[in-house]
């Protein structure tokens, strides 16, 4: 490819030939007048405005100058490009003189020369400067870098040491120059930084990492800016206190010109602990009042889970992953923030998406996960779809409209679901109409695919058809993409994710291609693992038809060579392959694969890392495939394996397993029952049912700590039971966890506002 | 009337050549069409200059015949731009037609199975008036430059070397994709005060225009 300054000189050359030769062809004698007044004007006007276009595109648009962002510039590189611009400047005022006195030639061969030399000397390539090294100091093109120290929690005046200097209070801001002039970077930690027997840092000391922007220089004396990350040591002190602990990062960004970087410390002062776990015992304790009201909650109740902000919201999240009535709390709190009733009619639903909208661009920010994003699920219905499809269009056609676009697709995504759930296989408004655009108006068959529809299907296909190889360097570089280290057809990857008729269609008919771009993805270079590509579950409904069922085979043999490379890990790739494909995978399949391990390595084959392992069966065949492996295991007398193993298949629920583990549980061994609860999440009923239930009454009171510690309204039930418990010492804690439970449901709301932050309040 | 024919039936083989060619492009252009197409631009670059060189020739002797016929100076220069109107309309029309109506669509649909189409026609169809823009610029500046040349005075060439300038500036702004509002309402400024200029800087000049007989 020409570059840039080979391109100009290309012109210049032209450009210049072609004056030539209208020289000498020139048939008006030198003693003719010059050009008439009008034809002076008409060309000064031309030539201003040819002139105006070029100058402008150089020195203003966002890609090309400058000159409207000088502010951002150091002061030296700034002064340099004014100082072009206006000889620039100076010279197209003379190419304008020489045409108002009738010399056009003269003035246009100036005016092309200018401006080629320009361009040349402006001309920025990502961190290397141009040839305006000649006017502008070296260092001058060195990014103005800005950094603001803070801790995690905004604590104001805590004092900082970074490598041995006093650096300031919190919040400090300071320019790269100006840190580096005051810091001295240090190779090694400075001394007391760490034990003689240890590489962790003393009491007191810790690391930060900062981003740092370094000057390189390349054999031809150009140079470039490159952001390195460097190990600094710091110590934090606030009130006389030292932080106990913690760590230290910077974040951000910038362009050629302006970095701006956040470093925060993570410190540990004992104001920050208490601060955090007040936090987190009020959000705790938030939670416990939404069970004990079986997740009735109110406005009170929302205020303050709200005041808790998205730490609060991401809590709510975690629980609604395990446990569905969460739901409700999550759809509650949306409906409390927005003002969204059961019944709201249209013209309410548009002026909540309007107000979202409005945010999401003021904030810059949109996060379907959080309450905004729970608010358009539960008002999208009521918008009027087609206005919606008209307004994404719109913006499509556009350059896109930052988090606004966000929020509207999100909005038509949750329609194209809907309407394909009311009707299958039906092609839809967003289909027919955003899907395409997608591909019209962005180039962006990707996002194209997320909608689908017949008009997608179709232009992928066709665009198979032009060239149905599988992996080549030699296809046309449109269609192709770099992938785990090799060049794939870009089509055959976005054909294979099409979840319509037309996608399985397409699977059937090309089975035998995918299979191919599925073994070389697998077997790739890049892809260690072995993880096999999505796209080979996507047809299961065909049985031992589909893409899994065949590949199987040759996925079992590539996981050989998968790194790491011991048998359980092998194992685990081959069980969490079966388990994709659902019930096609047999039990005796798992077994085949843990008698293969087995085979090959008795030692490694049966350390605890089969464990982890078999939780990647699928719950009912793991209990079967957990028992025979004890089977295996009991004749070889591993009894620290089949332990762990029968640990684990306690919290699938099987009884058996169930019984033997408490028949081996004391009264002094809360602390086994704590971890397993904590190891499956949603054992914890099972577990607590069966302890609560057990003949010895012993255990009894493991399970009323159990209740306290993983409350909710079905374990809270078990508890009345343990009210009435025959034994008397199981009946009086369980009062006393249930008068607990009491005092936390009359506890006022306004107790669980979330404490302010210690940046407000310092 | 007999004029305008007259002035048509002279730039008839630039419009005979001009017309399937463009036609041609158009109906078989695999690729979609976009403003910054250049074998259009170059297109419509060559067509300016063919229409304006066989309406301009100033040297040549149907030029001088023209002039000696009685016509006013005023009467040929209106009468030379709607001509040059109808022989681009000639021209672009039936181009701009083949993209409006299905008939290119149709034919990228169904003959050559192009994946962009019936989709793509939608962003098409605002391309022919980027193409007629370009005429818009070039013809009256064209036009200005044989009238300029046909002075007699010096700096004739001068305006062919502006010319040229004014065609690598347009080059220059195909190549940057993305233009802010403020730039672009800059440049519709710039154009209608360009094509303005040369269209009233010709109408004076026309009518001080030297024939040779």
């Amino acid at each position: 490819m020409m570059g840039f300054d080979g391109m100009i000189l290309i012109l210049l050359v032209v450009f210049g030939a072609v004056a030539l030769i209208l020289r000498r062809k020139s048939s008006i004698p030198k003693s003719a007048p010059r050009g008439s007044r009008e034809s002076r004007t008409a060309e000064t006007v031309v030539l201003i405005s040819a002139g105006l276009v070029v100058f402008l595109l150089v020195s203003c648009l966002p890609h090309s100058g400058v000159l409207l962002k000088l502010g951002q510039l150091r002061p030296e590189l700034a002064r340099a490009h004014v100082i072009v611009a206006c000889c620039t400047a100076v010279v197209m005022v003379l190419a304008v003189l020489l045409t108002l006195s009738g010399r056009s030639a003269w003035a246009t061969t100036l005016m092309v020369i200018v401006l080629c030399g320009y361009a040349t000397m402006t001309k920025q390539t990502g961190f290397r400067p141009g040839p305006l090294t000649l006017i502008a100091p070296e260092g001058s093109f060195e990014p103005i870098v800005n950094y603001t120290f803070t801790t995690q929690d905004g604590l104001k005046g805590v004092e900082v040491w970074i490598n041995g200097v006093y650096f300031g209070k919190t919040p400090v801001k300071i320019t790269g120059r100006e840190f580096h002039k005051k810091i001295p970077f240090l190779s090694e930690p400075p001394e007391g930084y760490s034990d003689k027997d240890s590489h962790q840092p003393k009491a007191h000391w810790f690391k930060v990492q900062l981003p740092v922007v370094e000057t390189q220089k390349r054999g031809n004396g150009s140079i470039w800016y490159d952001t390195t990350f460097k190990d600094y040591f710091a110590k934090a002190k606030w009130q006389d206190e030292w932080a106990e602990r913690g760590h230290g990062g910077g974040g951000g960004g910038g362009d050629s010109y302006r970095r701006d970087y956040g470093v925060t410390l993570s410190t540990y002062f004992s104001i920050e602990k208490e601060h955090r776990h007040q936090r987190e015992r009020r959000l705790e304790t938030l939670v416990r009042k939404a069970w004990l009201s079986d997740y009735q909650a109110g406005p009170e109740w929302f205020a303050a889970a709200a005041s808790h902000g998205d730490s609060g919201w991401r809590k709510l999240r975690r629980l609604a992953e395990r446990n569905e009535d969460f739901e409700k709390l999550l759809d509650g709190w949306a409906r409390w923030k927005y003002g969204i009733d059961e019944d709201i009619d249209r013209d309410a639903a548009e002026r909540v998406f309007e107000r979202i909208c409005e945010q999401a661009d003021k904030d810059d920010r949109y996060n379907r996960n959080d309450s905004a994003g729970r608010a358009v699920e539960l008002i999208f219905a009521k918008l009027d779809v087609e206005r919606l499809v008209g307004r994404y269009e719109k913006i499509l056609r556009g350059r896109g409209q930052g988090r606004l676009e966000s929020v509207i697709h999100h909005a038509i995504r949750l329609w194209d679901d809907k309407l394909e759930a009311d009707d299958p296989g039906k092609p839809n408004i967003v289909e027919q109409r955003i899907a395409p655009a997608f591909i019209v108006w962005r180039s962006n068959p990707e996002g194209a695919i997320e909608f689908g529809g017949p008009e997608v299907e179709r232009y992928l296909f066709r665009q198979y058809q032009r060239d149905q190889r599988v992996s080549s360097e030699d296809i046309n570089s449109s269609s192709r993409e770099y992938h785990w280290g090799q060049w794939l057809n870009k089509w055959l990857r976005l054909l294979v994710r099409l979840d319509g008729a037309a996608g399985r269609d397409f699977l059937r008919q090309h089975r035998e291609r995918v299979l191919e771009m599925g073994d070389l993805l697998v077997k790739n270079m890049g892809n260690h693992e072995r993880k096999p590509p999505e796209f080979l579950f996507s047809d299961l409904d065909q049985g031992q038809n589909s893409m899994a069922w065949q590949y199987w085979p040759k996925y079992s043999l590539a996981v050989e060579s998968s790194s790491p490379p011991w048998e359980p890990e092998k194992l685990k790739k081959r069980w969490a392959y079966l388990a994709k494909m659902g019930e096609l995978a047999t039990n005796e399949m798992y077994l085949d694969c843990w008698r293969q391990a087995w085979e090959k390595d008795k030692r490694q084959s049966s350390n605890l890392q089969l464990v982890k392992a078999l939780r990647e069966i699928p719950l009912p065949q793991r209990v079967y495939v957990g028992k025979k492996i004890i089977e295996d295991l009991d004749s070889i007398d591993r009894n620290f394996t089949v332990s762990s193993l029968r640990g684990h298949l306690v919290t699938t629920g099987d009884e058996e397993s169930l019984s033997w583990w408490l028949s081996k549980l004391g009264p002094e061994h809360y602390d086994r029952v704590q971890q397993k609860i904590e190891n499956n999440r949603s054992a914890d009923l099972v577990i607590i049912e069966a302890l609560a239930n057990h003949d010895d009454p012993d255990l009894h009171g493991l399970a009323v700590r159990a209740i306290e510690d993983n409350l909710r309204p079905s374990t809270y039930k078990i508890l009345q039971q343990l009210l009435k418990d025959p034994d008397e010492q199981v009946r009086r804690e369980a009062r006393k966890v249930a008068d607990k439970l009491k005092a936390i449901e009359n506890l006022p709301l306004r107790e669980l506002v979330a404490p302010p932050k210690l940046g407000e309040i310092s | 009337m007999s004029l305008l024919a007259m002035l048509f039936r002279q730039s008839l083989p630039v419009t005979l050549i001009a017309l399937p060619i463009g036609c041609l492009y158009v109906l078989f252009a695999r690729e979609p069409l976009g403003w910054q197409n250049p074998w259009m631009a170059l297109f419509v670059l060559v067509h300016s200059i063919a229409i304006a060189v066989s309406l301009g020739r100033f040297r040549s002797r149907s030029f001088a015949f023209l002039y000696t016929r009685g016509y006013s100076r005023d009467e040929l220069y209106v009468h030379k731009l709607v001509g040059t109107a109808l022989l681009v309309l000639a021209v672009w029309l039936p181009i701009a037609l083949i993209i409006w109506t299905p008939i290119r669509s149709i034919v990228q649909d169904k003959l050559f199975v192009s994946p962009y189409f019936p989709i793509m026609a939608i962003r098409e169809a605002a391309v022919p008036w980027a193409w007629l823009g370009g005429y818009a610029i070039l013809l009256p500046l064209f036009h200005y430059v044989w009238i300029r040349r046909a002075q007699p005075t010096r700096g004739g060439n001068g305006v062919v070397l502006l010319a040229i300038g004014v065609v690598l500036a347009m080059a220059i702004l195909m190549t940057f994709r993305w233009h802010p509002q403020w730039f672009r309402n800059l440049l519709w400024i710039l154009s209608v005060i360009v094509i303005l200029t040369n269209l009233i800087a010709g109408w004076l000049l026309h009518r001080r225009l030297e024939v040779h007989g």
